[in-house]
């Protein structure tokens, strides 16, 4: 929290889909530490900006800079492509809403969690294994479950093991779209649970986009919503929610039940 | 001694643009000093914006016009005015405030709950954790919460065991502005007089204490100064309009 660059700084980001601007000149920083909340509804613009931000859609217009932990500020789609993955594959982490696009499903789940360490030059068999189970115990996975292949998972526990994947490179930055929206209820509380404690523990910075107002309330500090492809309104998610200044964002929350 | 919080010209008007654009004032030119020791109570009817100033200065409400300056111990900081990072850091190291209600979060116990404001403050180090929570077992049994009941996620409590637990994280660590919303509501006589003894040290320590205080036997026990809410109201219309 005391450092004085945001870790992530996206500035004037359009895209468009054909004539249509999915995301329309949208601005914002990301300080170290701090988890973002992205809501709006489906075809607002949340997960292309958040594609667009984590360098997997290069946008029509705009920048994003990233503060990298050893030189500096970046712009990352001047990046060459073999750096952007290093970034991607060590300091970044995206935590997809179906966990199958984040997992391998075909590989165990230490395999899973020990593969991002390989990437990173990792080869000591123990090592990694050993790693691995930290990981997914963190995750409040059974230690004898680490030889399973995730096929077998239920979604709470494929969702719990793609954090352990992206989390175990230590990143500073966490992207997650709907993390938590293919999960009933009760696995819902258990996984942002952990995702709290996870981001304040390890200072990870996060964008976390969601339509579902009580999860942003629960993980985020600061709020963005987002209507056709703009920002119509950001602050405090408290404030936001409970004093909110924009008429969209007075109709998504007196839609929901008490967020 | 500069005041620990000095309110110019605050103005809250809601605006309801589902509700074609109704505009509900509710403050209007709130001007208020608060120094360090003091202990002021907003005094009014229910409707009179005390809880909705509380909101305001901890800009849990957008303030529409004015100024809410705190001083942090080093610079002055309108609340009003500052960025959300500030807000944020002003909220951890600065401002403090019980609300009436505890959110509960699912699966965090009453300790973890109360130990929480400390907790922040390191980077999740062991020993950290480990003062915070002793500290957070000191104002529990303090404030009489069974001990069985340390490791539960209050959602389950009472509304007198919820609200205590509320004041113990609202006090656990010590800051120079405290807002208090109706802090003893739902408490026995003996967690009030045991919460009155706590607002009183706060104060003596040097918090400044801004609060709603129904209970009159409360009021006049911790309050230095009673700030009557008439004049921050703008006169209403006597009948509805638009009907």
């Amino acid at each position: 929290m005391s450092a004085q660059t945001p870790i992530l700084r996206a500035m004037n980001l359009t895209m468009h889909y054909g004539a249509r601007a999915a995301v329309d000149d949208a601005s914002f920083d990301l300080w170290p530490g701090e988890v973002l909340a992205v809501v709006g509804e489906s075809g607002s613009g949340k997960t292309t900006l958040l594609n667009c931000v984590s360098a997997r859609l290069k946008p029509d217009a705009g920048s994003v800079e990233f503060l990298t932990r050893h030189e500096g500020v970046v712009n990352i789609y001047a990046l060459s492509e073999a750096a952007r993955r290093l970034y991607a594959r060590t300091d970044w982490g995206y935590v997809h809403q179906n966990p199958a696009e984040g997992l391998r499903m075909n590989v165990s789940a230490g395999a899973n969690v020990g593969e991002r360490l390989m990437a990173l030059g990792e080869r000591h068999y123990g090592r990694i294994r050993g790693e691995a189970a930290q990981w997914l115990s963190r995750v409040e996975m059974e230690a004898g479950r680490i030889d399973d292949s995730p096929v077998t998972f239920s979604g709470g526990m494929r969702q719990r093991l793609q954090i352990a994947r992206n989390l175990v490179t230590r990143p500073r930055l966490v992207f997650m779209d709907e993390p938590t929206s293919g999960l009933d209820v009760s696995v819902q509380a258990k996984l942002l649970d952990l995702l709290r404690n996870l981001s304040h523990q390890m200072q990870l910075a996060a964008i976390v986009v969601t339509h579902d107002l009580a999860v942003a309330r629960l993980l985020a500090q600061r709020m963005l919503v987002m209507k056709s492809g703009r920002v119509v309104e950001e602050g405090l998610t408290d404030q936001v929610l409970d004093d909110p200044q924009h008429p969209y964002t007075q109709l998504l929350v007196s839609s929901v039940l008490q967020p | 001694m500069n005041p620990a919080l000095r309110i110019r010209g605050l103005a809250k008007t809601f605006v309801l643009h589902n509700q074609g654009g109704a505009e509900l004032p509710v403050l209007y030119g709130v001007d208020l000093d608060v120094h360090p020791g003091e202990c002021v109570a907003l005094d009014g009817p229910s409707g009179a914006g005390k809880s909705t100033l509380l909101k305001c200065i901890y800009a849990n409400y957008r303030a529409s016009s004015g100024a809410i300056v705190v001083n942090d111990g080093a610079r002055d900081i309108d609340m009003a005015a500052a960025s959300a990072r500030e807000l944020i850091a002003l909220r951890r190291d600065t401002l403090g405030y019980v609300s009436q209600f505890l959110r509960t979060i699912p699966r965090v116990s009453a300790l973890d709950i109360v130990a929480g404001p400390l907790l922040e403050t390191g980077g999740g180090e062991a020993e950290v954790a480990r003062d915070a929570r002793r500290e957070a077992e000191q104002l529990l049994l303090r404030l009489r919460i069974p001990i069985r009941l340390w490791s539960v996620p209050p959602a389950t409590f009472s509304g007198g065991e919820q609200q205590r637990i509320n004041i113990a994280r609202g006090l656990i660590r010590a800051k120079p502005v405290l807002l208090l919303d109706e802090p003893t509501a739902a408490l026995d006589a003996d967690n009030r007089i045991t919460v009155m003894a706590m607002i009183n040290e706060a104060r003596a320590a040097g918090t400044a204490i801004i609060g709603i205080f129904h209970d009159q036997r409360v009021r006049d026990a911790v309050a230095t100064r009673v700030v009557d809410m008439a004049p921050f109201q703008r006169a209403q219309p006597a009948t509805p309009t638009g009907a």
